[in-house]
């Protein structure tokens, strides 16, 4: 019995393959084509700002897909972004700190930063994989709990430029220069970013952990049945969200040269955006870190990009970032419903 | 395991309960006190110390502390009680009127505050100054139930840095103004006065207005995106503390600092530390430390019955590189030594 030529799947997957990558395409399209619209846009330096402006949205946008990825949220991240880049800053403004650490206090207090992500993640992802408890409610919690621990921690007010008439100070004001290159200016955000899109993607992609994080958010039940460790790969994606947003918070506090206990608010639910129209089902085991970068450079990125160059007045933005939002989600699913 | 759960769960609930009608029969015995108190006595004399609350618009700038430092110190010289707390941050409206509801509640004698929204803190400043005067600092009220205003006459500050910034670029060129949030009071006045002051200078032309929505972050962006979209910009206004600190960061950045003009509001030790590099060329210094002495002052003023200005403007000052040792200038910019 000849099958009817192989034509047939080999158009199926034609098909399959202008569904999944067919959005990602349109909206590359798309932006090039703004960017056309907008006056200054194919400028080197406008690229170098561009890439330095995604660089902490696209960073917490790769821990969130991996979180999201096994049927979770981190809601924690935001605040993470705060608790983390003030504790980097008391670090590097603190004497006795720099007096102990000597040469070696810009990559401490670096590393506090991130360990106090990672620290937060930790907490999240046991109390989601190992008390059961729902990750919205355990992330909403940490949430609030390090904004909290932010604010107390420097009083309040935020912390930075140490006044030049104090003891130490240029050799304090050096230290905490010396991490804004890893917020500001180009290229160490952005390949910061880069770095971490390529490691998440082969994460994802190329080992064994990440095709049990798309089994789990497929179905935790099948997955703990043909032996996947699901409280080990959750516990372990919490971990990795909250490290990246140690590491975003530092590169933050870098950018304005001080800790503020209100840096990255609403940061979460950007990250959560650019996951969501990178093409991740919010409901897990479907999406891919390259979506999520076309979602937070491509699509959230440039269209911030070109309202900033059109100079559209601040409140308009807002409408027009939702707007944005709702049409290529609705798109994506209209798209995968005709591939279906 | 579930029912320890559900039975703590209703003791908590309980215990919060009994706390939220112990509070409410507390400040409404305290409303009933204050309406058959007498004026309240003249601080130092016998009975109960005055109680201030000095509201700010948001907690993080040190613009804010020196208008603390003020506050505290006019609370010492009078021996009454200054009690400090506002929201996080200046969009917060909802916070700010929270805080001033529960200071009116806990039953304080006077207010003095700063609103975050002109027009959007109207019904609860009258609510409030019915019970207790209310005075506003830096960012008024639209409403004449206040007591008095005391703050920086923001447009005249603003035509003054239209002012030095022709100075500084020889009456001709591109410029740009870096404002926070638009209809906020201090916001939209320093925006129009700057506009008003570029009028008289025929040289200089506004090619953008970006909102920094005063944040340093914003500030950074605004700057990167004024001078793509304007490479030939000039000089440029930042309107306030975080828009000045992220404009110079970005002009730094960019290797533009010190060609392109920056005249900025406000004098953080950032800000001033910026000014010494030379990325920012002038400092338009308002005098916060003498808006929260004034307040306080002017509170029990309005406490002992006396009458009190409408009006107190607290004067700005140019502070370029030339001046900023002199005494009178550090005096204000480090009102209480350095810190």
């Amino acid at each position: 019995m000849a099958t009817p030529a192989p034509a047939q799947p080999e158009r199926r997957l034609l098909w399959h393959l202008a569904c999944d990558y067919g959005v990602v395409a349109g909206f590359v399209g798309l932006a090039f084509l703004l960017g056309i619209w907008t006056p200054h846009f194919f400028e080197p330096y406008n690229f170098q700002t561009l890439g330095e402006q995604v660089a902490t949205n696209l960073i917490l946008s790769l821990g969130m897909t991996v979180v999201i990825l096994t049927g979770g949220i981190d809601l924690s991240v935001g605040s993470i972004v705060a608790l983390s880049g003030v504790s980097a800053v008391m670090a590097l403004t603190h004497p006795g700190f720099a007096t102990a650490f000597g040469s070696a206090t810009v990559p401490a207090a670096v590393g506090i930063g991130v360990l106090v992500g990672a620290t937060v993640g930790l907490v999240n992802g046991l109390s989601v994989a190992h008390l059961g408890m729902p990750p919205f409610i355990v992330t909403l919690a940490t949430m609030r709990i390090c904004r909290g621990l932010a604010k107390q921690i420097i009083g309040g007010t935020s912390i930075g430029v140490v006044d030049p008439g104090l003891p130490m100070a240029e050799q304090l004001n050096a230290n905490l220069q010396a991490i804004q290159p890893l917020g500001l200016g180009f290229p160490t955000p952005f390949l910061l970013a880069l770095g971490v899109t390529v490691s998440t993607v082969l994460l994802l992609g190329r080992t064994r952990y990440g095709r049990h994080v798309y089994a789990i958010g497929g179905s935790e039940a099948a997955a703990r049945l043909s032996g996947v460790p699901v409280r080990r790969v959750k516990l372990m994606a919490y971990l990795l969200g909250g490290l990246l947003a140690g590491l975003a918070g530092v590169m933050e506090a870098g950018k304005v040269q001080s800790g503020s206990p209100t840096a990255g608010e609403g940061f979460e639910l950007n990250a959560i955006a650019a996951v969501v129209v990178g093409g991740t089902s919010l409901a897990g085991g479907r999406g891919s870190a390259v979506g999520t970068f076309v979602g937070a450079v491509f699509i959230i990125g440039v269209m911030n990009k070109v309202l900033g160059l059109h100079n559209v007045p601040p409140f308009y933005r807002e409408v027009a970032s939702g707007a944005i939002i709702f049409v290529t989600v609705l798109l994506d699913l209209w798209l995968r419903r005709k591939g279906a | 395991m579930n029912t320890f759960a559900r039975a703590a769960a209703l003791v908590l609930l309980l215990v919060a309960s009994g706390c939220v009608r112990e509070s409410e029969t507390e400040s409404g015995s305290d409303a009933i006190r204050m309406g058959a108190r007498p004026r309240p006595a003249a601080p130092g004399a016998a009975g109960k110390q005055l109680r201030i609350a000095v509201i700010p618009k948001g907690l993080g700038h040190d613009f804010w502390n020196t208008v603390r430092a003020g506050a505290e110190k006019a609370g010492q010289e009078e021996g009454v009680r200054v009690e400090w707390n506002g929201p996080e941050k200046e969009t917060q409206h909802d916070r700010q009127i929270a805080i001033i509801e529960n200071y009116v509640q806990s039953g304080v004698d006077a207010i003095v505050m700063a609103a975050t929204d002109r027009k959007g803190l109207v019904p609860t400043v009258e609510k409030a100054a019915k019970r207790v005067p209310v005075i506003t600092i830096d960012s008024g009220v639209n409403t004449d139930v206040v007591k008095t205003f005391i703050g920086t006459d923001n447009e005249k500050g603003a035509e003054a840095a239209a002012e030095e910034l022709n100075r500084l670029l020889g009456g001709k060129g591109e410029v740009g103004v870096i404002p926070f949030i638009p209809n906020a009071a201090t916001s939209d006045q320093r925006e129009h006065g700057f506009k008003k002051g570029l009028a008289r200078f025929p040289g200089l032309n506004l090619v953008a207005t970006v909102y920094s929505g005063s944040e340093v972050a914003g500030g950074i962006k605004a700057t990167e995106n004024m001078l793509t979209s304007h490479p030939n910009i000039a000089g440029i206004f930042a309107a306030n503390e975080p828009a000045a600190i992220g404009c110079a960061r970005a002009l730094e950045t960019m290797g533009k600092a010190g060609q392109v003009k920056l005249v900025a509001f406000d004098a953080s030790p950032n800000q001033i530390q910026a000014l010494q590099k030379g990325t920012i060329h002038a400092l338009i210094v308002q005098n916060p430390f003498k808006m929260g002495y004034e307040g306080v002052k002017q509170a029990v003023t309005v406490l002992r019955g006396e009458t009190i200005p409408r009006v107190i403007d607290t004067g700005v000052k140019v502070v370029t590189r030339e001046n900023l040792n002199d005494l009178e200038v550090q005096q204000l910019l480090y009102p209480l030594g350095r810190r």
